[in-house]
């Protein structure tokens, strides 16, 4: 055998041995565990074929505690790129298997590595974490690498689309580079976030409380908003990843692929004319609307269940991908609090920093009222939301359903927010504020002088009537210019996707600034 | 001098009506027909006219069509009570019924728009 033929052995047989990672035991444990090893994530998520992995033989140089005679190939975490529906994208994975997935030096220049490719060739960048966290054995190089990763998080935030699929444990200062992608899928009862583990919890604070109930996907998910997508199972949550960049471009440069559809442009929508009910109390469902316009009813939800009270999510019309952004009636009424504020601002930062046009659905009665919210800052927030809106550049098509009152009609796309087409519905309630509080304040001496009850109830009733004829409608909006049309609901579908070929080409600057000074 | 002129002038009209009195005994009467026949000519012709623009306004189109809506549409319904009796299948019945909803659909409850984006890029 020629020592080519040798070296070529040796080398085949080296990488099979790093594909195993931590061992036939230790995969059988993953697995034990329902969780899938970082290879087999990898594959699920890759095309067949596509990947190319980079550094498999980087070993850790650290010799504290023994180290220098325990030495893997890789050091717990795979990096490479590969293509996703023929689409470039890197990727690193956390095995688990190979020293709990702990990040060392070597392990974050690996990822660091990748991060950097990722934004020099204007590349999504994914990272599948699974990890215990820094390796205690590097000490201070350990933290280095976490901040050489959350450095590189900063650097591509709004150059490429970063996704992380969290899918084992992330805790302490790991948490940080989920918390600056773009967005965190988690799985389901194998996955966990939190700054400092139960066991630190109840030292600290006497607190007793597992480690789902602490930091799981539920919590995240539906609590604090961390997580965006939760997953039942690791396969959904790749799925999930596949998905999503169907609707988001490579990076800032770029649009994101338009995705042709049978479903005709011109489509009526029956249904949306019978969906407001005559009870201005009455809640309908947002999703019945949003199902009706967007491109064979596919609609990706975002936040699903947090801030339910607002609806942000990814859909195409008229092939085009948009982000949607609508009030959810059934929940609170669609007011807009703390979270919603949040939830949406971010979502329309992202959609904005990515070229991904705005469709508005607006049913905002205003802001939800009371010292909760005042003292948890929903003027803030809230400003964000208004920030979002204004500073964005993408085409932005607004539709107003039904009521839009006061400062929420502002913050939710307005004209004035440099909104390029709005659009409303006949039911569409554009005002200051409803009837029954304006009367209030407008008329409350004029009521309250009447000492008959009948009477006065009459008169309040006459009030309201005349004040629904002159405000509690779109045309007073109409006829200073404030919306572009009132149009018939079943046509929304065909309005919208027209007036996003009509902004395709839209150019719009802001002010030369080193950076903006966003309420945070 | 005026007035005496003017004396003059009413006695000379006073004398030419007695004489047409007694030419013409139903001259007024033949005057003041001919006037309202005349008037009441531009008033026909007035109404005529009225009539005619309204018809091109299309003001006429509703009441017409509504009368001819509700004999078909009884004609339609005593036919299709004959049908029902006889054995048709439910989905026979279900087209009957939206050929119906939308034969009878008032003209103007719908904002129509093209459906066509022309914009090519």
């Amino acid at each position: 055998m020629s020592k080519q033929t040798e070296g070529i052995k040796a080398l085949v047989e080296r990488r099979n041995g790093a594909k195993l990672g931590g061992g036939g035991k230790r995969i059988e444990a993953q697995h034990a565990k329902g969780k899938l090893t970082a290879r087999e994530r990898l594959a699920l998520l890759l095309d067949e074929g596509s990947f190319e992995e980079y550094d498999m033989f980087k070993q850790h140089r650290c010799t504290n505690f023994g180290m220098e005679k325990t030495k893997f190939d890789g050091d717990g975490v795979i990096t490479g790129q590969g293509t996703i529906d023929g689409r470039q994208v890197f990727v690193f994975a956390q095995d688990f298997t190979v020293s709990g997935g702990s990040l060392g030096e070597a392990h974050a220049q690996k990822i660091c590595k990748v991060m950097d490719m990722a934004r020099e060739n204007g590349a999504p960048l994914i990272g599948l974490n699974d990890s215990g966290g820094a390796r205690i054995q590097e000490g201070i190089c350990s933290l280095a690498g976490f901040g050489e990763i959350f450095e590189r998080n900063i650097l591509g935030s709004g150059v490429i689309p970063q996704i992380s699929g969290i899918f084992g444990p992330c805790a302490g200062g790991a948490v940080y580079s989920p918390a600056l992608t773009d967005f965190n899928i988690m799985v389901q009862d194998t996955s966990y976030m939190f700054l400092t583990g139960p066991a630190v919890v109840k030292s600290v604070t006497g607190e007793t409380v597992t480690q789902e109930e602490l930091g799981g996907a539920s919590v995240h998910a539906s609590k604090s908003g961390v997580a965006h997508f939760s997953a039942a199972s690791e396969q959904e949550g790749i799925a999930t990843i596949r998905t999503l960049l169907s609707f988001i471009p490579q990076n800032y440069r770029q649009k994101a692929p338009d995705l042709p559809t049978s479903d005709p442009v011109g489509r009526v929508s029956d249904a949306l004319n019978d969906i407001i009910p005559d009870n201005p109390n009455q809640a309908y469902d947002m999703y019945g609307v949003i199902g009706q316009i967007v491109d064979d009813g596919a609609f990706l939800e975002v936040h699903r269940n947090w801030a339910r009270n607002i609806i942000v999510g990814f859909a195409h019309i008229g092939g085009k991908s948009v982000g949607i952004v609508a009030n959810q009636p059934k929940v609170l009424a669609g007011v807009l609090d703390i979270n919603a504020s949040r939830k949406a601002a971010r979502f329309v930062r992202f959609c904005d920093a990515f070229n991904i046009p705005l469709v508005t659905l607006v049913d905002v009665p205003g802001f939800l009222c009371g010292t909760q919210q005042e003292y948890g800052g929903i003027i803030t927030n809230g400003a964000k939301l208004l920030y979002a809106y204004g500073e964005a550049t993408v085409p932005k098509v607004t539709v107003t359903l039904r009521k839009s009152y006061g400062g929420a009609h502002i913050v939710m796309s307005c004209k004035q927010l440099r909104g390029d087409v709005n659009y409303a519905w006949p039911s569409a309630n554009i005002a200051v504020m409803g009837a029954s509080g304006a009367v209030e304040i407008l008329c409350s001496k004029e009521i309250n002088a009447i000492e008959d009850a009948t009477q006065r109830n009459a008169v309040r009733d006459e009030k309201m009537k005349e004040y629904d004829e002159l405000f509690c409608n779109p045309y007073q909006a109409a006829s200073y210019g404030y919306i572009e049309d009132v149009i018939e609901p079943r046509n929304t579908r065909f309005r919208i996707a027209r007036a996003l070929v009509q902004l395709e080409n839209k150019k719009q600057d802001v002010p030369a600034r080193k950076h903006d000074n966003l309420p945070l | 001098m005026m007035i005496l002129q003017q004396l003059g002038a009413v006695e000379r009209v006073a004398q030419k009506a007695a004489h047409m009195a007694d030419v013409d005994p139903h001259g007024l009467t033949l005057t003041l027909v001919s006037v309202c026949v005349v008037f009441g000519a531009l008033l026909l012709l007035y109404r005529a006219y009225h009539l005619i623009g309204n018809f091109f306004n299309g003001k006429f189109a509703g009441r017409h069509k509504g009368k001819k809506d509700e004999e078909q549409a009884a004609a339609i319904a005593v036919a299709l009570d004959r049908y029902i009796n006889e054995e048709c299948g439910g989905e026979e019945q279900a087209a009957i019924a939206a050929a119906l909803h939308l034969y009878l659909e008032e003209e103007g409850v719908h904002d129509l728009e093209s459906g066509i984006i022309t914009i090519r890029r």
